[in-house]
């Protein structure tokens, strides 16, 4: 098995964390979905790599998110969010020169402000519980793990806006 | 709390409407979707084998922690593209020189195959036409070399981790 193929099964169910289950408990909006449309969320990916940023807003027009935008850098990201609150935010870790945890801090650091609230899936390789619960910790809402399949991407959304736990 | 809740009951009443398609579907689209987008990857790689190439060649000149920063993050683009993409083949190469470089002497003289050997793997992997076994062998050796290092764990602590 390659390193690759190593990292894919480092992607368990398990790791597919979220805050509204794993910390605050599902939310009173849990129900059963089978169907949704984000067509009227305001979505906002924070990522600096070409082709991920690319790959990732590829699978969200799959789902059918028509308001996206998208950031390649923190600080970029923060002067947006600023003008125009976005409901979720994908943000990769990794990000220089500020990093994905420190986004959080920013973005939940005074919860008068109209985005203090907006739900962050964090996009990470680091397969580690201690990496999971440093971001839930921060204030993700969501963890999803490089490599990711589309229908782990749509799981992890419907998680953390329903509660509800969907197979992928 | 319930100001939480309520931001999440406002977002899941955006996302009712008649449109609304089943989960099943939207994941299809999206495969379909990702599908068309992996084949950039090779583009993308072959974008970045050149700036790659041109950053290990001023590795003659005096080079500063800078330097190695922006030669360690091209590194770790190319396997957060590699991995996305589902190429095995480069994200090894990639994840193996990491672990050189961040665990290494970096004026050890075997860096210098081993970024020759990670400049092979792209090269290959851009243009599409695998000489597998030949670079098998190569990767042999590229792991006898890591295997000789010690130090962190790149995995666990990040290359930018230990740029920083």
């Amino acid at each position: 098995m390659g390193w690759c193929a190593a990292a894919r099964g480092f992607a368990p169910a398990w790791l597919i964390a979220s805050r509204a289950s794993a910390l605050t408990g599902p939310t009173p909006a849990a129900m059963t979905v089978s169907r949704i449309d984000f067509s009227a969320l305001d979505f906002l990916l924070i990522e600096e790599n070409n082709f991920v940023r690319e790959l990732v807003r590829e699978m969200l027009r799959g789902f059918g998110v028509t308001r996206l935008r998208e950031a390649r850098s923190i600080d970029a990201a923060m002067t947006d969010i600023e003008r125009h609150p976005p409901d979720i935010v994908l943000c990769d870790w990794m990000m220089r020169p500020t990093d994905g945890l420190l986004f959080l801090r920013k973005l939940r650091a005074d919860n008068r402000k109209p985005y203090a609230h907006a739900l962050v899936i964090m996009i990470s390789e680091h397969a580690t519980a201690d990496h999971v619960q440093a971001a839930l910790g921060e204030g993700a809402d969501g963890y999803i793990v490089k490599p990711f399949r589309a229908a782990t991407l749509l799981s992890q959304l419907v998680e953390i806006v329903t509660g509800q736990k969907v197979r992928d | 709390m319930i100001e939480r809740d309520l931001y999440r009951l406002d977002l899941l009443r955006k996302c009712r409407s008649a449109d609304a398609l089943p989960l099943e579907e939207l994941v299809a689209r999206a495969n379909g979707a990702a599908a068309k987008a992996i084949t950039g990857y090779h583009a993308y790689l072959t974008g970045r084998l050149r700036e790659i190439e041109i950053t290990a060649r001023r590795r003659a000149a005096s080079w500063g922690p800078e330097s190695w920063a922006t030669f360690g993050l091209a590194i770790y683009d190319v396997k957060s593209s590699a991995a996305m993409a589902g190429e095995t083949f480069v994200f090894d190469y990639a994840q193996l020189l990491e672990m050189v470089l961040w665990r290494g002497d970096r004026s050890d003289p075997q860096l210098d195959i081993v970024i020759r050997l990670f400049l092979t793997a792209i090269a290959v992997a851009a243009d599409r036409s695998f000489a597998a076994a030949e670079l098998g062998n190569l990767r042999g050796a590229l792991v006898q070399i890591s295997e000789r290092l010690s130090g962190p764990d790149p995995i666990k602590t990040g290359p930018r981790a230990l740029h920083s």
